[in-house]
């Protein structure tokens, strides 16, 4: 029964690359590098959402939505650091991730009520500005 | 495009669709493997559709995702029961040439043309992870050549009875489609190069990208974005649901198609309204269409080589071709893709691993 045999290896190889992608570990300095740039990008959605938005290119439900789909990345990223455990010598930059995500959530909630406010929307953009260059230049050097 | 015009080419001339040559060719066993594994990409990339879908729907009427992901199967459910396959396949096709504003959009941003074309070869040197350029290759190309496209082609040519007059049609709708499609997806590259990369953003989020194909213009162009992925997620999503059924009836040989009652049909009707239910359920179970689609590009590219070698099998085979055989500058274009395919394939699940499924 080659075929068989055949369905049981590409099942195993699906399941492996599956645990592969949610296995549950130890944080490495690399996996907290990893992190920083999913933080940052993050940020960085949030800047770029704000430009658009000021610039009037957005519709009000566009925004609504927008927003929803970040804050629920931000969340499951959010839990996923929750359910890590960070090294030793990653503790420092996996608590600022941490702090870092739960920040912008707090800022992201804001920018739907903001949407007709464009001073209000600049200084939203330098807060979420601030947020990840603090991310960026304060983290350990590894 | 070559597989597209091929596969459709062999199923004229010889009225083999590709689920039939894959049995003839593999045998009952190992065909049933590539159809079930065929299949179970279909379902993914259907769920994934799906949930993008849902997405949009919410970026443009504010309703709850999960009540637009209902209705939206339930449309598309409705649209394969009233419409001939005529008027499916060219109302989506139509539609979601609204997907072009990404490549203005990528010309509106005035790129470096020079970089752009220095950027079309692939140089590994410079990159400080090569083993995420290499999932990132891998990805790209198996988006670009998604098997299930290839099935639907080649059924809708039998489903709108072509016949050998039609070749030439068939050529020009695989060149053509190929074209304006990898025209597209370049435009999308460009925007991720020119709007992402300067500020280090990796989308997160379907309606990111949204905003990178509106970029330069006004609330106009959003809209159409919009709608030109909307209707691009409608089409693809009857694409692989029928796909799915297509497969099943062509494997084993019973009666298919969607311009036939039913009744006349009862195993494809029963297959594509479990394909579609299925793959609601897997997206309203809370699974990320990005994983989903992750899933789909990695693993569609290990079961391609299974359902393209028998493609350029047969089209290379005189017996069954006669005059309509390749000629040798398809045939070796087509054995040189499918050693591009086939590596790729081989290297998609160490990538997926290595890379974590692609973290930077």
């Amino acid at each position: 029964m080659l075929w068989l045999r055949s369905v049981v290896t590409i099942l195993l190889l699906a399941v492996a690359a599956l645990c592969g992608c949610s296995r549950q570990n130890t944080l490495t300095s690399d996996d907290i590098r990893s992190e920083v740039l999913a933080v940052t990008s993050f940020a960085s959605q949030i800047e770029i959402f704000i430009d658009f938005v000021r610039q009037g290119r957005a519709t009000k439900l566009f925004v609504q939505g927008h927003t929803k789909q970040l804050e629920r990345e931000l969340s499951r990223n959010a839990q996923q650091l929750d359910d890590s455990i960070p090294s030793l010598e990653t503790q420092r930059d996996f608590q600022k991730c941490k702090d870092t995500v739960g920040l912008l959530r707090g800022e992201l909630s804001l920018i739907p009520q903001l949407i007709n406010n464009d001073a209000a929307l600049q200084t939203e953009r330098e807060h979420i500005e601030k947020i990840r260059e603090r991310l960026t230049n304060e983290r350990s050097p590894s | 495009m070559l597989y597209m015009e091929m596969c459709g080419r062999v199923a004229v001339v010889a009225h083999e669709p590709v689920f039939a040559i894959v049995r003839d060719r593999f045998g009952f066993g190992f065909g049933l493997v590539v159809l079930i594994a065929s299949n179970l990409l279909n379902l993914i990339t259907c769920a994934a559709e799906l949930g993008g879908i849902a997405i949009i729907l919410q970026l443009l009427t504010g309703w709850r995702e999960k009540l637009l992901l209902l209705i939206a199967a339930s449309l598309l459910g409705l649209i394969v029961f009233a419409f001939k396959f005529q008027w499916i396949e060219r109302t989506f096709g139509l539609a979601g040439v609204a997907m072009t504003v990404f490549a203005i959009s990528a010309v509106a941003l005035h790129p470096n043309w020079h970089r752009f074309a220095r950027g079309l070869i692939p140089i590994f040197a410079h990159t400080k992870q090569p083993l995420l350029y290499g999932y990132y290759a891998v990805g790209i190309f198996s988006a670009l050549l998604m098997a299930y496209e290839v099935h639907f082609y080649s059924s809708g040519a039998i489903e709108e009875d072509w016949t050998t007059p039609n070749l030439t049609e068939n050529f020009s709708v695989a060149a053509f489609g190929s074209a304006l499609g990898a025209i597209i997806t370049v435009g999308i590259l460009m925007l991720g190069a020119l709007v992402f990369l300067p500020r280090g953003i990796f989308p997160q989020t379907l309606s990111t990208t949204i905003i990178a194909g509106a970029f330069p213009f006004a609330k106009k162009a959003l809209i159409i974005a919009l709608l030109g992925v909307l209707t691009c997620l409608c089409g693809a999503a009857l694409e692989t649901a029928l796909s799915g059924a297509y497969n099943i009836c062509q494997f084993f040989n019973v009666s298919w198609g969607n311009n036939l009652r039913p009744k006349s049909a009862p195993v494809y009707t029963a297959a594509w309204i479990a394909m579609l239910a299925v793959a609601c359920a897997i997206a309203l179970s809370g699974a990320r269409p990005l994983t989903l689609v992750n899933i789909s590009v990695v693993f569609g590219m290990v079961v391609m080589p299974f359902t393209y070698y028998p493609i350029l099998r047969v089209a290379a085979d005189k017996n069954v071709m006669g005059k309509y055989v390749n000629g040798t500058v398809n045939t070796v274009v087509g054995i040189i893709f499918l050693v591009l395919i086939t590596i790729a394939g081989a290297a998609a699940i160490p990538l997926m691993l290595l890379t974590h499924s692609g973290r930077p």
